[in-house]
């Protein structure tokens, strides 16, 4: 804390490059819509209540996409995987990733119209728990400069992670205030059906979103019903508005892969055959989803640099004939009982327990599937992970926090405990014409300010 | 054992135990009967539950069969499962659950002719699984009902099925399809609402009654037989059904059993027992009441009278052993009385004897006494005689000499005389006039502004022979102590005298007040020597009015009450007369 503190208040005499001004390219990731003109007034359906206790980290597809579009990150990640400038305009990093200076742009403002500052960002991080242990230091430098230093090395896209959105709480609002160009003006307990995201008053060209919450209502009769944007999962939603001329569907990034996870294989360490039966079987025809098989997601590449704690303990010995899977998530559940289906025809000798024939697929709500999760007592569970991570060391570790008998991270250890088994993706299902978005890296969609050129 | 208690357990006896017979009776007579009432009923419910199965069951038969045709037609299905098209394969594959749902079932799959399953709505990913085994057997079963055994993603579940089959592009297609047989299922066979419809089955265990579950199971568990599930359930009815597994060589027989489960009839029984408890308390209570009741009025005054009779001896013959009743009781204690009453007339007597003999002695020894008393002053008298005859000169002399000789013998014997009156009061019995003896004694009794003195003399009474000095000490003791009792309070003394009636004459005086009264054992002490409840008293007076009763041939008796007061009663009977000094005087002269 002491060296903390110091390095607020001074700056550090480590060399670092040259500071670069990151220029605006083409947004290869812009969807068109076609031609049209703009909407003052988007109606998008959630499929989810948002809450702002939440703000700024999603905890639902809803809160990301709302999220997404009011509050801000010093980069952004496209669909490309090229960063892109934000709140920063330009940043440079030295000491192999572990340290990074951001310069703001100019003229960014929170929604009270007051100037966003390199101390108003620290303060914003402080009081969300932002800084932890993983942190070597932050420095205020001037007005729009801060230097980040970090026990491990970060990419540039790290910074792209909702976890370091730029917000400042104040006791008048419950939605804590953003730069994004546009606000959330309610000052109730912010979980309603109906939520109003504004145009800040010194920008133009951007749309009032009105988002309309429906919690298990069926997405086609939500776009008879009006609503111009829509993120779904449901095969037969997309297939409905592939049908109407009026919507455009586009694909967004495979950004959830489907893993299984099963404590007597972690425990007896065992691979191959098992995961070439497995795969095989379950990437196949058992998910009613756009699915693919799936590979082990890029960011477990990336562990051996993380500074991972070892297994808390051995994992349990199965318990029950289980296959636990999250209730409310249907490809999930299509997996369990694939996996169910075959548990019999497995080679016994590949995985203890598995050639059984009394395996049977439980779905279990979001607290009980954690509960038994963490327990680790029974057969196999059917979870799905981000195939991407902005901060793939903090995702291990939450990982490890699921699974505590978890086998050794880094290096590959996560392919030895987890195996992927399908990935899915969502669609964005947009009116022809009511607006231009653009889509990030790990999925997320923006609506554009500005109509832009065509580039896609 | 007292008579009491045998009075009881007689009682006890002779009323409750044809009532515990009576009860294991009808109890043993009712059980019966509603067996067989429920036999009959549940006989009849067999056939109904076999018709219902078979309907039901013939249902399913048609939803296959319009299905078989829906899918002859179906040429996505054509391409999907004879041509493989890929691009219409996830139709197949989804193809039983739409179809199931449409058609009602809750079990449905499709196969092709080697049993791998094409397509299904119950487990949808169990797609390119053999199972040749069910459609086998269900061919076997025929159109009869069929239990078939069927996996899903939660677990097997039991389901009544059927099988059905069609051609297309030359290859031969099985549908097996079903609705699932549960606890709701058995539930709708179950017309009465009291009986059990439970199925047994190689892997499950059901019953539309969930108590009958865990006692199957434990049964099953136990590996008991029929008849031993027959003496835990009453089973009435017993159906057997094909059942059908995946898995080959498998059992091949289920059971629907139709139980009356034996808590409603043991629910009646223990209705009844509590019933027949009740019964027997009530009566056991009433039977105990009676018997105390009768047994206390017949010991009550045998103890009673055993207690006075303990009370009885010499100087206690006064016990009063009156009663009014008309049983044994009342005869005996009659009795009792009548011989008290003799013996106090016999020791009068017996004391009059012994007075006589102790004045016979009492004669001889005055005799004596007297004689020796006379033996010198007659011989002074001797000597003076001599002296004057012979010697008249000297007689003065002689007459001093010997006169304190004389005085000495005269004064010995008067202190004879003074000891032997003192010695023995002796009765004088005389006529005596009661009344006045009463009026002189409350006249001379000390008197309290805070007392009324109640005087009621009857008319009738005349003089009667007794002794009226004995009398009058008795009167003034009880008197005095009635005024005593009321300790300076206000309150009331009454003495009354009436004559007797009966074969004696004789007067019955009473002297009763208002005072504190005595408690049983103050009463029980109140006539023995040096007892008293006064502060200056000697504890005398009472043990002197009851020997002077006593001495008067009469009887004492009291009834007293704490805090209602005290009442004597002294009956007296005339006495011989006995001759006076001056009859005695006169009888010499």
């Amino acid at each position: 804390m002491l060296a903390l503190g110091l390095l607020v208040t001074g700056c550090t005499s480590a060399r670092v490059p040259p500071e670069v001004a990151q220029p605006e390219a083409a947004d290869p990731c812009l969807v068109l819509t076609g031609a049209g003109s703009p909407r003052d007034t988007l109606r998008v359906a959630l499929a989810d209540y948002v809450s702002a206790r939440h703000a700024p980290v999603a905890h639902t597809e809803a809160e990301r996409f709302l999220f997404r579009q009011i509050y801000e990150t010093l980069v952004r990640v496209d669909c490309e995987g090229t960063i892109r400038p934000a709140l920063a305009r330009a940043w440079r990093s030295a000491d192999g990733g572990r340290r990074w200076i951001f310069t703001l742009r100019d003229g960014a403002r929170f929604w009270d119209g007051t100037p966003v500052t390199a101390r108003e960002i620290v303060a914003g991080w402080r009081d969300h728990g932002v800084i932890d242990a993983t942190w070597d230091g932050v420095a205020v430098r001037d007005a729009r400069t801060i230097d980040l230093a970090f026990t491990e090395p970060h990419d540039a896209a790290a910074f792209a992670s909702p976890t370091f959105a730029i917000v400042k709480r104040i006791a008048e609002s419950a939605w804590p205030l953003g730069t994004g160009v546009l606000w959330i003006r309610d000052t109730g307990s912010g979980v309603t059906g109906i939520v109003r995201a504004s145009p800040v008053p010194w920008t133009t060209g951007a749309p009032l979103l009105e988002l309309h919450a429906a919690p298990g209502a069926d997405g086609r009769d939500l776009l008879d019903q009006g609503a111009d944007l829509m993120v779904t999962r449901e095969p037969a939603v997309r297939s409905y508005a592939t049908a109407n001329p009026e919507f455009l569907a586009v694909p967004l990034p495979w950004e959830r892969v489907y893993v299984l996870v099963s404590p007597s294989r972690v425990r007896a360490g065992v691979t191959g055959q098992f995961a070439r039966v497995i795969r095989q079987e379950m990437a196949g025809e058992a998910v009613r989803a756009d699915a693919r098989a799936a590979a082990p997601p890029y960011w477990w590449e990336q562990l051996g640099r993380c500074q991972l704690p070892a297994a808390e303990r051995v994992p349990p010995a199965s318990r029950s004939e289980r296959v636990v899977y999250e209730r409310d998530d249907p490809v999930a559940r299509d997996l369990a009982e694939r996996l169910v289906a075959v548990a019999g025809t497995v080679d016994a000798g590949v995985v203890p327990g598995f050639a059984q024939s009394e395996a049977v697929a439980v779905g279990l709500t979001t607290a009980s599937f954690a509960t038994a999760l963490r327990a680790g007592g029974d057969l196999a569970y059917v979870l799905s992970l981000p195939t991407t991570a902005f901060l793939p060391c903090r995702q291990a570790r939450d990982v490890r926090r699921r699974m505590p008998w978890i086998a050794p991270l880094g290096d590959w250890g996560l392919g030895r405990s987890l195996l992927p088994v399908v990935e899915t993706r969502a669609y964005l299902l947009v009116r022809r014409g009511v607006a231009n978005l653009t889509v990030d890296g790990d999925g997320g969609v923006r609506v554009m300010a500005q109509p832009a050129p065509a580039s896609r | 054992m007292t008579f009491r208690t045998r009075l009881l357990l007689a009682f006890a006896a002779v009323v409750a135990v044809p009532l515990v017979v009576l009860g294991f009776g009808v109890r043993r007579e009712m059980s019966n009967r509603l067996s067989t009432q429920y036999e009959g009923r549940v006989a009849s419910l067999v056939a109904i539950i076999e018709d219902d199965l078979s309907n039901e069951s013939e249902a399913i038969a048609a939803r296959l069969a319009a299905l078989r045709e829906a899918l002859r037609e179906d040429n996505r299905f054509r391409l999907a499962a004879v041509q493989a098209v890929p691009t219409e394969r996830p139709y197949l594959l989804d193809y039983a659950s739409d179809a199931m749902h449409l058609a009602g079932l809750s079990m449905f799959q499709i196969q092709d002719a080697a049993g791998r399953i094409l397509s299904s709505g119950h487990f949808r990913n169990e797609y390119d699984r053999l199972d040749p085994e069910v459609p086998l057997r269900l061919a076997v079963v025929g159109p009869r009902p069929a239990l078939v055994r069927a996996r899903t993603p939660e677990g097997p579940v039991l389901a009544l099925g059927r099988l059905d089959s069609l051609q297309v592009g030359g290859h031969r297609f099985v549908l097996v399809g079903g609705v699932t047989v549960d606890r709701m299922f058995l539930t709708r066979l179950v017309r009465d609402p009291d009986l059990t419809v439970s199925l047994l089955a190689p892997h499950a265990t059901m019953s539309s009654d969930e108590r009958v579950v865990d006692l199957l199971d434990s049964l099953r568990e136990e590996g008991v037989d029929r008849a031993a599930l027959e003496d835990r359930l009453l089973v009435v009815g017993a159906l057997e059904l094909p059942y059908v597994d995946w898995v080959p060589d498998s059992e091949q027989q289920a059971s629907v059993l139709l139980t009356y489960p034996l808590t409603s009839l043991e629910e009646l029984r223990r209705s009844v027992d509590t019933w027949f408890l009740i019964a027997i308390a009530a009566t056991v209570a009433v039977v105990l009441l009676i018997a105390g009741w009768m047994s206390t009025r017949i010991s009550r005054p045998i103890r009673e009278l055993a207690r006075r009779t303990e009370q009885v001896n010499l100087d206690r013959l006064d016990v009063d052993f009156a009663s009014d009743r008309r049983d044994e009781v009342g005869a005996l204690t009659r009795l009792l009385g009548r011989m008290v009453e003799r013996l106090r007339g016999d020791t009068v007597r017996l004391r009059e004897i012994e007075r006589r003999a102790t004045v016979g002695e009492l004669a001889r020894q005055v005799n004596h006494d007297v004689k020796n008393g006379l033996m010198p002053i007659r011989n002074v008298f001797r000597h003076l005689t001599a002296v004057a005859r012979d010697e008249p000169a000297a007689l003065p002399g002689v007459f001093v000499e010997r006169q304190g000789t004389v005085e000495s013998g005269i004064a010995y014997l008067e202190r004879l005389v003074t000891n032997y009156a003192r010695l023995y009061p002796s009765l004088e019995v005389q006529a005596c006039d009661v009344n006045t003896v009463v009026r002189e004694v409350t006249a001379g009794a000390r008197r309290s502004v805070d007392v009324e003195l109640d005087l009621r003399i009857g008319e009738g009474i005349v003089a009667i022979n007794t002794d009226p000095l004995v009398l009058r000490r008795i009167l003034e003791n009880l008197v005095r102590n009635a005024m005593d009792s009321l300790e300076g309070v206000p309150g009331r003394v009454t003495v009354t005298a009436a004559p007797m009636d009966g074969a004696h004459r004789g007067v019955r005086i009473t002297v009763g007040d208002t005072g504190k009264g005595m408690t049983q054992e103050e009463l029980d002490h109140a006539f023995d020597d040096f007892y008293t409840t006064k502060a200056s008293g000697t504890g005398l007076g009472l043990s002197i009015v009851r020997r002077l009763v006593a001495d008067l041939g009469g009887a004492l008796r009291v009834t007293t009450a704490p805090g209602e007061g005290t009442t004597f009663t002294i009956e007296l009977t005339e006495l011989t007369p006995q001759p006076t000094t001056n009859d005695r005087r006169a009888a010499r002269a």
